[in-house]
Parts: C-alpha cells; sequence; structure tokens
C-alpha cells in the first residue's frame, strides 16, 4: 500500500525542503516509486534542489486547485535530473515525480489573498498516489499550522517533524506534536537539523526523544559544505560518503523499514 | 514531589546486559536512566550498537509504555524471547532477548545489579536539559485552541475520507 510522508516543521528556516528532497530520492533509490509535492505554496522552493527551471513548469499545484489541470498534468518526471546529479556514478531511479507550486509571484500572492478549498488538496493526494502509481508521497508542508499543514499532517502515514535545537522551535514543535496526536496520525519521527557542531549528538537525540515521545533517527549536524550547496543541489548524491548523506541513508531506511501501521 | 511522581520517575530505570553466549554471565552492562525508549541496532547510533551480522543496523527499540517497557521488534533476522520470536512483547524482569536466531542474547533487569564494573550510563546533560525547555501547561492550551476550532474538525473529516479512499483502493498486502 502506497504510503504518505509529510515533512512538516513548525518555523521557517529548518532545511526541511532540502531534507523532504535528499530523503525522497534516498527512497527512490531502492526501486521505489516517488512523487514529491510542494504545499508551501507561499514560499515554494523545493522545484530548485530538484533543478526544475520555472520554464519547464507549465502547470503547477496551484493550477490544480484552480481546476485548470488535473493532477498528472503538473507532476514532472524529475528521474533524469536526479540521475545526472550522481557523482558520475551509474544512477537506475524509477520514474520521480516532482509536483511544483507556482513560481509566479502574482500566482502565489493570488492563492494567498484568495485561498483554496482544502478538499482539493485532498483530492490531489489521491489522484497523485493512484494515476502516478506510487509508492510513497512526500509532502513538502508550509511551516507553521494552518488547514493545508493540519490536513497534510492528518493523512500521512509518517509525519517527519524537523526541528533545530533551538527554544522557539522546541515550544511551537510540541503544539504540533500534539495536534497530529490528536489527528491519529499513525507514525511519527523527528530529524533534528542544524546541529551546532559542539552539541553531543547522543544527549540531544535522547533528550528529544524523551521529551516528545518519539524515535529521533536523524541527527544532522550544521557544516559548511552543506549550507554551501543547499537548494541548489541535491546533497546526498553528489557527496555520498558525506556523514549528512549517511545520516540521509539511514533515515530513509527507517522509512521503507517502518512496520505496517 | 508527590509519592506518585517517585514512583513514575523510578520506573524509569533499566539495565540491559549482554550476555557471553557460551557461559552466560554478563560482558557489557548498559544502564538506561529517564529515557522513554532506547534503540538496539548494529549502526553506530543505536544506544546499543552491536556488530554482529545477525543484528540489524535498527534492530529492536525498547519503549516506555504505561507502568511497564515494550519491545518493538523491527530486524530483518527477528527478535526472540524464550525461543518464541516476537514483534512487539512486554519485558518482564530478568527476559531474555535474543537478536537474530543465533544472534546475541540480551538481559532486561528493572534494577541495577550490584558490583556490576562494566556499566555504561546513558543519561543527559542538566545543560541540555536547561537549553531546551518545554511549557507543557501553554502547549496544551495552544493545541486545545487549535483543536476547538471547526476548520480542525473539518481538516479530520477530510483526512478520514482519503485514509477510506486509500485503503479501498490498493491491495494492503503489498507492502
Amino acid at each position: 500500500m502506497s504510503k504518505i510522508i509529510s515533512v512538516h516543521s513548525f518555523r521557517g528556516g529548518t532545511g526541511k525542503s532540502n531534507l523532504t528532497a535528499n530523503l525522497a530520492v534516498a527512497v527512490a533509490r531502492t526501486g521505489r516509486r516517488v512523487g514529491v509535492i510542494d504545499t508551501d505554496i507561499q514560499s515554494p522552493g523545493i522545484h530548485v534542489i530538484f533543478g526544475l527551471t520555472e520554464d519547464e513548469i507549465k502547470y503547477s499545484l496551484n493550477d490544480f486547485l484552480w481546476g485548470k489541470c488535473s493532477i498528472e498534468q503538473a507532476a514532472y518526471d524529475v528521474a533524469p535530473k536526479i540521475q545526472r546529479e550522481s557523482a558520475g556514478k551509474a544512477l537506475v531511479v524509477p520514474p520521480f515525480h516532482l509536483i511544483p507550486a507556482s513560481l509566479k509571484q502574482r500566482e502565489i500572492v493570488r492563492i494567498v489573498d484568495e485561498g483554496y478549498d482544502v478538499s482539493l488538496l485532498n483530492s490531489g493526494f489521491h489522484d497523485a498516489i493512484e494515476r502516478l502509481e506510487l509508492d510513497y508521497l512526500f509532502i513538502d508542508t508550509h511551516p507553521g499550522v494552518n488547514d493545508e499543514t493540519l490536513l497534510s499532517i492528518a493523512v500521512c502515514d509518517l509525519l517527519l517533524v524537523v526541528i533545530r535545537p533551538d527554544n522557539q522551535d522546541f515550544q511551537g514543535t510540541a503544539v504540533t506534536v500534539e495536534l497530529a496526536r490528536q489527528l491519529k496520525v499513525r507514525d511519527m519521527m523527528m530529524l533534528v537539523n542544524k546541529v551546532p557542531p559542539d552539541l553531543e549528538t547522543r544527549a540531544l537525540r535522547g533528550h528529544l526523544e524523551r521529551t516528545y515521545g518519539m524515535p529521533v533517527p536523524g541527527v544532522f549536524t550544521l557544516n559548511f559544505e552543506v549550507v554551501q550547496l543547499a537548494s541548489s543541489g541535491l546533497f546526498s548524491l553528489r557527496f555520498p560518503e558525506h556523514p549528512f548523506s549517511r545520516q540521509i541513508d539511514i533515515v530513509a531506511e527507517r522509512i521503507t523499514a517502518a512496520p505496517a501501521v | 514531589m508527590s509519592q506518585g511522581t517517585q514512583q513514575a520517575q523510578a520506573s524509569q530505570r533499566f539495565v540491559l546486559q549482554l550476555l557471553d553466549p557460551a557461559r552466560g554471565h554478563a560482558i557489557q552492562t548498559w544502564q538506561f536512566d529517564d529515557r522513554a525508549m532506547i534503540r538496539i541496532g548494529r549502526s553506530d547510533d543505536n544506544d546499543i550498537a552491536l556488530g554482529d551480522p545477525q543484528v540489524s543496523r535498527y534492530h529492536a527499540e525498547v519503549r516506555s509504555h504505561g507502568n511497564a517497557w515494550e519491545l518493538i521488534s523491527m530486524g530483518r533476522h527477528g527478535t526472540f524471547i524464550a525461543d518464541d520470536v516476537v514483534e512487539t512483547a512486554t519485558l518482564e524482569d530478568g527476559a531474555i532477548l535474543q537478536l537474530g536466531p543465533t544472534g546475541p542474547k540480551l538481559r532486561f533487569l528493572l534494577a541495577r545489579p550490584q558490583h556490576e564494573e562494566e556499566t555504561t550510563i546513558i543519561r543527559n546533560g542538566p545543560a541540555l536539559s536547561e537549553m531546551l525547555q518545554l511549557d507543557r501547561g501553554r502547549v496544551e492550551q495552544e493545541a486545545r485552541e487549535i483543536v476547538d476550532s471547526p476548520s480542525f474538525r473539518r481538516v479530520q473529516d477530510l483526512a478520514g475520507e482519503l485514509r477510506k479512499k486509500k485503503s479501498s483502493s490498493k491491495d494492503p498486502t503489498e507492502f
């Protein structure tokens, strides 16, 4: 059965899109058919990591929500772009569908001003899974809490909560986690990103697991290489031996090995 | 501190001992204080990392479940208690778990044995706990305000519809 993985953070700037893109590719490398949908309509960005340019985007998620196209018309197979990123090594991934949000400023303003019917987003998730025959649909959500993010959380099989070791994130994330529990999310994991190198990762993991009552399979230390590349390519493919990439592989393995719920 | 709180905290301590395969005595002991869950596996980032081929990278978790501790097996080679393969099991004091059919054995204890020399104590540094703190009262209040809103209930209904569609559209045994 296909699985929906929602990736959410309470605040912006946690590196959520970068983690989503790298994790989705790591899952695709195991032979699964993967889709990524950018529901961060107000500040879209994940397409950049996959190298999808504005010129290549005829229809976006916005057009689907306005009834201008089907969800599969707003989906772009970026598998060839992923393959080109793989550090000169041969890499074969199944079709990999990216559903971007619009990059056009007037369309962003319009959808933010007018809003949209959230039930259409619900249909979009379902149609994407069915028509693109996905094994995994990753949802890159808008930070914070609104109807779209709550829906993305409510419908997922696994919620990946991205947090930075920062007091503001800590409190807001706890509210999100409580809401996810109320929405009966089946499985949750936490990823800690941008961890200062001097923090002891094992102690941090233990503290977060105890506080939030969920596994923390990924602890990503802040480092120069990732900062330098992030948002302009798939780091884990370009630098597969880097500690960041190894953490990505570990989390991806947890995602694909997660027991049936 | 109330007696109830003291009891709840007392239940948060447990010990796992790696047993000598031939003679059965403890060759390594880990004591966990104040942890809601720990992980066992081959990968270095587990709380108990065991470099044995029968141990999966993430083989099992021990999680707090009410007043008890529960084992959740995730490893490809299975986890065994008293020769029975288990997926989840409540851990009794003294239970022996085996990772894989002939892999390493761990003994679960609720109290730390005396005169134990080779203990690894895992606990959290106070600096981290002080740095990252939650105001649980505020968390509950903020969450309650959102949960009581009409839009939250609508989201719940929509999610229910999608789950129904999803479960009826594909063979659930496929994964």
